[in-house]
Formats: structure tokens, C-alpha cells, sequence
């Protein structure tokens, strides 16, 4: 079943059909938004916009290439929209696919990595558009805000056009006040008595007095769905009845959607009828679906007839046969299956929870599981649905399912509150996260069940989570390991979350200081790690384990961990979730005397660790930041460093060993002492006798395998140190001083 | 399924055509009434999820609103005497 792989029918528009009528004028008006940082279409339901933007798109795209996308409320998600969009400029710029993984798997939040990326990618790009359609779906939030700022700072070269039925909030007002708004609204979109003639006589072949077209463009406003609705209803009427009917349709009050639905679905075979109604509850349509639920065969057959037929049903995209129902039409045929076979919805609903189950994809079996009010179904798929989702960084789709069953249901399943706490966790909220798990204490759920997700109970599902993310964020390493320590005692070797838990032990331990003892626990998670493809915990103890080796003085083993985390980290694509790893390789680094390489690696780490809000993990990647600014010569950035080390320190209930780290700082050499020479490192001494020699500096750095930066870091930093500032009078000065040998050192 | 008629508020939207009563269905079985070209409904116990929850429902249909207002049954005056309960 698919899971987690995007859904092609949202990239692809409808295909231009027939019997829709082109409109130029909206055309010319669509391409002169690509000067501007928004194009807006925005109005009501049935008015036309996606058969607008479609018909716009397939007469643009030779000019520049224009990418799909159809938002629904799955989207809200800012990880999953933008993963999508990603993957929606791949598909029309080639190019973006070598630099850009569409799917993001990192966790890392949107618009610190994945956006500024995108936009620095883009930029390199030529003129393209990007359409999003159905952009009311994602109301207000994070989704939205990452919108917002994507419109802020996309290149030029990009047309951004949002169809949309509600005012989005994308900051509009500034838009228009700087002139770089272009809408389109209803009145824009509505037929006028032209349009509705060439639709209703030309293209659908109608073929009633000019007369009648009129008087139905007047009752309907031109609304553009009402109009076709009463072409549907007339298609099979005698000729010589279509104006009376037409005459009652102009003179009754009834809304055009009322009036005509039963009209539109008598015009229809009952069969026909029959499948109108009955898949009306699906959010998109397939033969082998609609047999399905319809406990039928032929579906397949009759939805392709009724595409070709009917405008109101799309063919989503050409391989895959799906379809789909405008979203209006679809809404009336409930009320006529309501009408009629109102006690069939739940069934249906279950049915279509069957096969999605089985073929389909999991979101949609949640959401039919829960309109049939199987919640007890709907409960298993999120349970076993979350882990996936969670670890490629989905963590609002998760809230959002929770928050679709009714409280009691909420209230009566531990599972599914454990995984709200997860959730919450994940998604950077951990006071809230603290709280629903302090709720589920109280209400005495802590049944011995195991759970579908790995965990063998929710006590232990809970006591992990709390070890892995809420206590290192309060800064108590004490409560943290007593709590690592029994979810050890819960979750057993050989099982999925066992890596995870035995890191956590090994972090408490390493916290305060039992580093040989931490080593154990982590070499441990790395087993099981490895074993069940849990990479994150992996990776993080492989790095734990060679920041331990360097603290205990084992060198070559801390080189090799370092190494070997990082590489593990590069290949799992967990670069923005770990803090770790960069943090073992500039220990490594600064062990091998190579301050100026470490320090990349440093800030990284500590900038990752600062993101996760990971205090004590914070503290040792400052301490460690400091010694390499010191070795540098950053006495300043050094110095603050160590000032918000203290702060933190401060600020921790219980900060383990780090304290004692911190006052072992002050007294420790700088890495890298000076031996001979006054203040010159040994690494600077061996470049000096270098400069002394002919090379240039980057074929120094070839001989040193070291990079020609480094090197030239190396040249500036003796420069400084002797007074000089030539190379010449660096060795002259060197030769004076003494530093050197006198015959050439090459 | 209305809103808890001892909380929330009574509301009242008011949307242009009429629509027959099997349209309720779509509203939450909100009371829908007919009134001069227009559709009226009337919802008990309404909290504002609930009444954004509608307002979508009616965009979702592509119907215009004319209004939406708070309602107070006693406000209706001699309509009252018309009113099913």
C-alpha cells in the first residue's frame, strides 16, 4: 500500500477538454502576472478557475515551463506541501531534480533549510510558474506563512499563481499597495452573454435560441457551473421542450444547484445514476475502487464513458485512471444520495475503508474509517502509520489525524494519546507534550498492551519519549537518566526502539562523566541501530562513542568513530537532525592540530544543537567551539562562548559533569601549544620552513594534505605572529630568529 | 448533530436561492427555512468552529452569503407565531 510517496494525480492538471470555451482576454491578462510577485484568481466555487489555469498552462507551456500543483488539507503540512511543490518544479525543470531531493525527509524546520535552498536553486533557473490550485484548503497557518515568505523572496523569474476561493493570508494589502498583485475575480471569471453562447451552442452543441441562452445567462448570473448544469439537464430533452423547461428553470426561486441536480442525474441511465451517487463519498474515483464499494464490476467501463461526457468528472491523470468529481458537483450528489439512501453512507464509507486498506493509501482508509465510525479501525492504521510519518519529519499530518476523532475516542485510547505526545514533542511543542503525558498518568491507562508502533506498552512509549526528548530539553541529567534507565528496563533488546533508548542511557551517562560506562550503552545502540535501520540513534552514538575515545585519550579510535558517524550521517540524508556527528569530527580534528578545519564543523554542531533546543548537548559543542576559536586566536568569540555556556550551566537543574568541564577550560592549554619559536604553532613551524622553500602555498597544502585555505590560514596566522607581512620577510625573519634550518627544507 | 443548546449561540445565515430541505443535510441538519429568494438557517448552540465549519460549507457549494448574524428568538416578533420549534 502506499504510504508516504507522493500522490501523482495532485501534480498533474486536468486535461483540457472540449467542451470549454477559451478566453483570451483572462489569458493575455494571466501572462502579464509574470511581472508581478503574485497572480491571484480568486472567487467561488464553479466559476471555472482550475479549467482556466489549465487551458492557460497548455497554450503557455511552450513559451515557459509551468508547474502543477492541487493543494488539499493534507498540505497543511508545511513538509508535505513543499515537498510537493519541490517535486512540481522538477518535473518542469529537469535541472532542479540533480540539487534538490524532492521528497524532504529532514526534520529540520522548512524555512530554516529546505526554502533558502530552494529559492538559491530557483535562482539559477530560468522563467517559470508555478500554479497552485485549491489554495483555500490550506487555511491560515504554518503552511500558509511558508507561503507568504516564499513569495517574499522568490526570484523574479518566478510567476507565482494561487487559485483560491477564500482571501489567502499572504500579507494582500502590501501586495497591492507595491503593485505586484494581479487578480482575477469573479466578475472576471463570469460568462457574458458571448462566452455563454459559444459554450452552450458551440462547444456542447446545444443548439437553443439565442434567446434562451440569454435567459439563462441572466438566471444564473453567468456563473459558469450553473450554466452547465443546465446544459446537462437539457442535453436529453426534445428540442421542442428545452425552452419550456427553460422558461420554468427562469421562473422559479429555487437556487440553480437545487433546481438542477435532479434533473442533471435523471438525464442519466440509472446505473449510471447509481454510480454518480454511491461514489459521491470518494474523495477521488478508480474502477476497481468503484467496484468496490458499489459491491459491483464494469466501473471502470462506465467512469471513463461519463468523463468524456460530462465535465463534471475528471480524469486525473492518463495512466493511472483515476478520476475525480468537481467539488461542487460532488457535494449535491451526497445531498441526492442523502435523499435517497441515506442509511447506505456508513456502509459505503466502510467499504471504501476496505479497499484503501488493502490498495489504496492509508490517509484515505483512516478518513473512510472514521465517516463509517470504525474508530477502532481508524485508530490501528494511525498507530501503525506514525512511525514512518514521524521519521521523515511529517508531524502535523499526525496532530491532524488525532485531532479528526471525536474526544471519547481520543480519551479511551492510550495508544493514540501516547502518539499525540510523540507528535507534540516532534513538532518543537514539549510543554504541551509534557502535559498530555502528565494527563495520561492521571487517567490510569498504563495498560501492559503492546503497542503497533514497536512499543511493548505505553508506559514505555511515554518513559522513551521523555528520555530521548523532554528531559534533555529541561537540562536535569539526573531525572533524564533515571528515566532512560527505565525505559531500558520496558523496551528490550531486539526490538525497534531499543537503539533509541540505549542512547538515551548512554547520553545521561556521558553527561555525568562515566564515559566508560556511557560507551557500553552506545555501542549497544549502534548494534541495534544498525540492525533495525533506525540510523538516527545509530549515527548519534557512533558519535558519542569517538567524542568518548578522544576523552579518554584513545586517538585513532576517536578518528575512526568521527569518521565513520559522518559518513553514516551523509548517507541516511540526516545532516539538519544531527548535532552530533560534526561535533565528534571537529573533536577529531582538534585532536589532530587542525583548528581551522574543525571550526565549520563546530558551528554546525552547535548550531544544530542550539535548533533542538538540547542544552547540555549545546554546552558541549560550545566548550568544544571555544577551544577551537581560542586555537585560532578568536579570543573574543571564544570568550562569549564561554559566557553562555556559563549562562546555561546556570540555568540547568542538574548539569551533570559540565561543570567540571567548564572550570577544566580555563586551565587547559590552547590545543596546539607553542614547542619552539615564541608563539608559532607546530603546525605553523612546519608551514613556515615550507615558505622558506619554493613551493607555492597551495602545493604546500598538497604535501600536507591540507587544503590551499588552510594553508594560506596557516601563512596569515605566522604573518601576524612574526610582525611581517610578506613572505619574504617572514623568512628572512624566520632565518633571524632561528625557527628554521638554514639550507632549504624541500 | 447541533451544538449543545445550553452553550455556544444562536445563528443565523442567511444565503441568496432557495434551497429545498434535503440541503440541511449538508449544513449539519441546521433548522432551514425559504424566505423571498433566499435560504435561511438557523443553527442552536453554535461555537465559532461550528459556524465557520457552515460558512465553508455554503462556499463549498458556491452560495452566496447575504448574512450571518447572531439570533435572538424573541428578536423575531410577530414572525414568532410562523416559527416551527
Amino acid at each position: 500500500m502506499e504510504q508516504h510517496t507522493l500522490i501523482a494525480t495532485k501534480l498533474h492538471p486536468p486535461d483540457v477538454r472540449e467542451q470549454t470555451i477559451l478566453r483570451p482576454r483572462l489569458a493575455e491578462r494571466l501572462n502579464k502576472g509574470s511581472s508581478r510577485k503574485l497572480t491571484l484568481v480568486a472567487c467561488p466555487a464553479g466559476y471555472g478557475k482550475t479549467t482556466l489555469l489549465a487551458d492557460w498552462r497548455a497554450s503557455e507551456a511552450v513559451r515557459k515551463p509551468i508547474a502543477w500543483l492541487t493543494l488539499d488539507e493534507g498540505d497543511r503540512d508545511p513538509t508535505v506541501l513543499w515537498s510537493y511543490v519541490i517535486e512540481a518544479l522538477c518535473r518542469v525543470l529537469p535541472e532542479l531534480r540533480q540539487t534538490i531531493p524532492p521528497e524532504i525527509t529532514s526534520t529540520a524546520p522548512i524555512g530554516e533549510v529546505a526554502l533558502p535552498r530552494l529559492i538559491n536553486e530557483l535562482d539559477a533557473q530560468g522563467e517559470v510558474a508555478l500554479i497552485l490550485d485549491d489554495f483555500h484548503r490550506l487555511s491560515s497557518g504554518p503552511a500558509c506563512e511558508t507561503v507568504a515568505w516564499f513569495i517574499e523572496h522568490a526570484p523574479s523569474t518566478v510567476q507565482l499563481v494561487i487559485a483560491t476561493r477564500t482571501e489567502p493570508a499572504l500579507r494582500l494589502p502590501a501586495l497591492r499597495v507595491q503593485g505586484e498583485l494581479l487578480e482575477l475575480r469573479g466578475d472576471d471569471l463570469r460568462f457574458a452573454h458571448a462566452d455563454a453562447r459559444e459554450f452552450l451552442n458551440d462547444r456542447l452543441k446545444l443548439g437553443i435560441t439565442l434567446e434562451d441562452v440569454d435567459a439563462l445567462t441572466a438566471r444564473t448570473g453567468g456563473w459558469p457551473a450553473g450554466l452547465y448544469l443546465a446544459a446537462l439537464s437539457l442535453r436529453n430533452a426534445a428540442e421542442t421542450d428545452r425552452s419550456a423547461r427553460i422558461a420554468r428553470f427562469g421562473a422559479s426561486n429555487r437556487h440553480v444547484i437545487d433546481y438542477l441536480v435532479t434533473e442533471v442525474l435523471e438525464a442519466h441511465d440509472p446505473r449510471l445514476q447509481s454510480l454518480m451517487m454511491r461514489t459521491s463519498i470518494l474523495e477521488r474515483l478508480s474502477g476497481p475502487l468503484c467496484d468496490a464499494v458499489m459491491e459491483t464490476q464494469g466501473s471502470a467501463v462506465m467512469l471513463d464513458a461519463l468523463s468524456r461526457s460530462n465535465l463534471f468528472l475528471v480524469r486525473l491523470v492518463d495512466e493511472s485512471d483515476w478520476y475525480r468529481f468537481h467539488h461542487l458537483f460532488v457535494q449535491l450528489l451526497r445531498v441526492e444520495l442523502g435523499r435517497r439512501d441515506a442509511d447506505l453512507i456508513p456502509t459505503l464509507h466502510r467499504r471504501a475503508y476496505e479497499w484503501h486498506r488493502e490498495h489504496g493509501s492509508i490517509e484515505e482508509a483512516i478518513h473512510h474509517a472514521m465517516a463509517a465510525g470504525v474508530f477502532a479501525a481508524a485508530a490501528d492504521l494511525v498507530a501503525a502509520a506514525w512511525v514512518p510519518l514521524g521519521n521523515s519529519g511529517k508531524y502535523l499530518t499526525i496532530l491532524r489525524w488525532l485531532r479528526e476523532f471525536p474526544d471519547e475516542i481520543m480519551l479511551g485510547d492510550p495508544r493514540l494519546r501516547a502518539i499525540e505526545a510523540w507528535a507534540l514533542a516532534l513538532c518543537g511543542r514539549p510543554a504541551e507534550a509534557g502535559a498530555a503525558i502528565t494527563a495520561i498518568e492521571k487517567s490510569n491507562q498504563l495498560s501492559a498492551e503492546p503497542l503497533t508502533d514497536g512499543f511493548p506498552s505505553v508506559e514505555a512509549s511515554l518513559t522513551t519519549l521523555q528520555a530521548i526528548f523532554l528531559e534533555p530539553a529541561k537540562g536535569d541529567v539526573g531525572a533524564q537518566l533515571a528515566l532512560a534507565r527505565r525505559a531500558a528496563e520496558l523496551v528490550s533488546p531486539g526490538t525497534v526502539w531499543r537503539s533509541a533508548v540505549c542512547w538515551a542511557v548512554g547520553w545521561g551517562l556521558y553527561f555525568q562523566g562515566r564515559y566508560s560506562e556511557a560507551d557500553r550503552w552506545f555501542e549497544e545502540s549502534v548494534v541495534e541501530g544498525s540492525a533495525t535501520e533506525q540510523w538516527i540513534a545509530a549515527g548519534g552514538s557512533l558519535a558519542y562513542r569517538s567524542l568518548i575515545a578522544g576523552l579518554l585519550g584513545r586517538q585513532a579510535t576517536q578518528h575512526r568513530l568521527a569518521d565513520q558517524a559522518e559518513r553514516l550521517v551523509r548517507k541516511h540524508r540526516l545532516e539538519d537532525v544531527d548535532g552530533e556527528a560534526p561535533l565528534a569530527l571537529a573533536a577529531s580534528l582538534m585532536a589532530r592540530n587542525r583548528p581551522t578545519d574543525a571550526l565549520p564543523l563546530a558551528e554546525r554542531a552547535v548550531d544544530c544543537l542550539r535548533r533542538l533546543g538540547q542544552r547540555p548537548g549545546l554546552v558541549d559543542a560550545l566548550l568544544l567551539q571555544a577551544s577551537v576559536l581560542r586555537a585560532l586566536g578568536e579570543d573574543a568569540r571564544a570568550s562569549s562562548d564561554l559566557a553562555e555556556v556559563r549562562s546555561i550551566i546556570n540555568g540547568c537543574k542538574d548539569a551533570g559533569i559540565l561543570g567540571d568541564r567548564l572550570g577544566a577550560f580555563g586551565h587547559s592549554p590552547a590545543v596546539g601549544s607553542p614547542r619552539r619559536g615564541g608563539e608559532l604553532t607546530e603546525r605553523e613551524l612546519t608551514v613556515l620552513n615550507f615558505l622558506c622553500g619554493e613551493l607555492s602555498e597551495r602545493e604546500i597544502g598538497r604535501d600536507l594534505y591540507l587544503s590551499h585555505n588552510t594553508v594560506h590560514s596557516h601563512t596569515r596566522s605566522i604573518f601576524r605572529k612574526l610582525a611581517v607581512s610578506s613572505r619574504a620577510d617572514a623568512v628572512a625573519r624566520a632565518h633571524k630568529l632561528g625557527l628554521v634550518q638554514g639550507a632549504d627544507f624541500t | 448533530m447541533h451544538g449543545d443548546a445550553t452553550r455556544g449561540t444562536t445563528y443565523r445565515i442567511v444565503l441568496r436561492g432557495e434551497l429545498g430541505d434535503d440541503f440541511a443535510f449538508l449544513f449539519d441538519d441546521m433548522c432551514l427555512e425559504r424566505a423571498e429568494g433566499t435560504t435561511v438557517l438557523t443553527g442552536r448552540g453554535l461555537d465559532q468552529a461550528q459556524l465557520h465549519g457552515l460558512l465553508d460549507q455554503a462556499q463549498e457549494l458556491g452560495l452566496e452569503v447575504v448574512s450571518v448574524g447572531p439570533w435572538n428568538d424573541a428578536d423575531r416578533g410577530p414572525d414568532a407565531a410562523r416559527e416551527p420549534s
